[in-house]
């Protein structure tokens, strides 16, 4: 039989041991005539040959075995599946409640500290009268 | 111990016996992994990544007697990953094929083994990550790892040995 695809195919599975038993007398038959088959079988030798086992490092399963708290939120969003405006318009949302959680408790405390100052200026013109009454008092003495 | 039993104890809480598929599969995921990235660090990074997502997700583990295919499947992901965030992958034409294999057969004037490893780093990735798979796992699972028709599979090698053989030349010309 000339060489054709499904001798190439049998080639293959014939060097790498996965022709079927029912199979392999035919090929071998053509194998001893047709050279295009000896060489796809030198070949994928020849792969096997240049692709040495390496040796793994030592590995530490143990490092990244807690993810780190980025990595989970990561995660829980991806589980999530959602769309990317929705991602956008809820990390814009996040955001907004978060300034206004900063930066209203700052306005009220602003407002609070006004308060607070004014008092004291208060209670300092108050002195200042009574130190007046007082220094009245001892000049007309 | 059967792997099957091992998977299971694994499965059932006991994290240790998870030790011996790393020791069972190590070197060779390692040898595909090194072969697919060609830079030690990044490889070791790589077989730990992908041996801490099989435990973490072995739970989704379902298909008896396919946890070589399984594993193998975490760690092309973990190799696809890796060039999708270097973008790395630069198919290479036939010409490029044709160029580099001119010049390194005049200077050698036969073959050699560093020349094939090579060109098998030349082809391109659908192409060589059979080769290289193949040195591990048989053409059903690489079929499964790939999710593709196991023709496809052949028909991938085929056209690798080709191309290794049309640039080695005439001496295995068909």
């Amino acid at each position: 039989m000339p060489h054709n695809k499904k001798y190439e195919e049998q080639a293959l599975l014939y060097a790498y041991g996965e022709l079927d038993d029912s199979e392999e007398m035919d090929f071998l038959d053509h194998l001893r005539e047709c050279k295009a088959c000896q060489n796809i079988i030198k070949i994928t030798a020849l792969t096997s040959a240049a692709l040495p086992e390496h040796k793994a490092p030592v590995l530490n399963l143990q490092e990244s075995e807690e993810p780190s708290w980025f990595f989970k939120i990561k995660e829980f969003f991806s589980k999530m599946k959602l769309s990317r405006p929705v991602l956008i318009g809820g990390a814009a949302a996040c955001c907004v409640a978060v300034l206004v959680s900063v930066l209203y408790p700052r306005q009220t405390q602003n407002e609070g500290y006004m308060y607070f100052a004014d008092s004291i200026y208060a209670q300092v013109g108050n002195i200042e009268t009574d130190i007046d009454t007082l220094l009245e008092e001892i000049n007309s003495l | 111990m059967q792997e099957e039993l091992i998977i299971y104890d694994v499965k059932k809480g006991n994290k240790e016996k998870f030790g011996l598929l790393v020791e069972k599969y190590q070197d060779a995921l390692f040898t595909f992994i090194f072969y697919s990235v060609k830079d030690e660090g990044t490889a070791k990074d790589i077989l730990q990544e992908t041996f801490l997502k099989a435990l973490k997700e072995i739970n989704n583990y379902k298909e008896e007697g396919k946890f070589k295919a399984w594993l193998w499947t975490i760690a092309r992901n973990k190799v696809m990953d890796f060039y999708r965030k270097s973008s790395k992958i630069v198919p290479l034409e036939e010409e490029t094929l044709k160029q580099h294999d001119e010049t390194s057969k005049n200077a050698l004037g036969q073959i050699e083994l560093k020349h094939i490893q090579n060109l098998i780093e030349e082809l391109p990735n659908e192409q060589k990550e059979v080769i290289l798979m193949r040195q591990y796992l048989s053409f059903k699972e690489i079929a499964a790892v790939l999710d593709c028709p196991l023709g496809t599979v052949l028909a991938r090698l085929n056209r690798a040995i080709k191309k290794i053989q049309k640039s080695l030349g005439e001496d295995y010309a068909a």
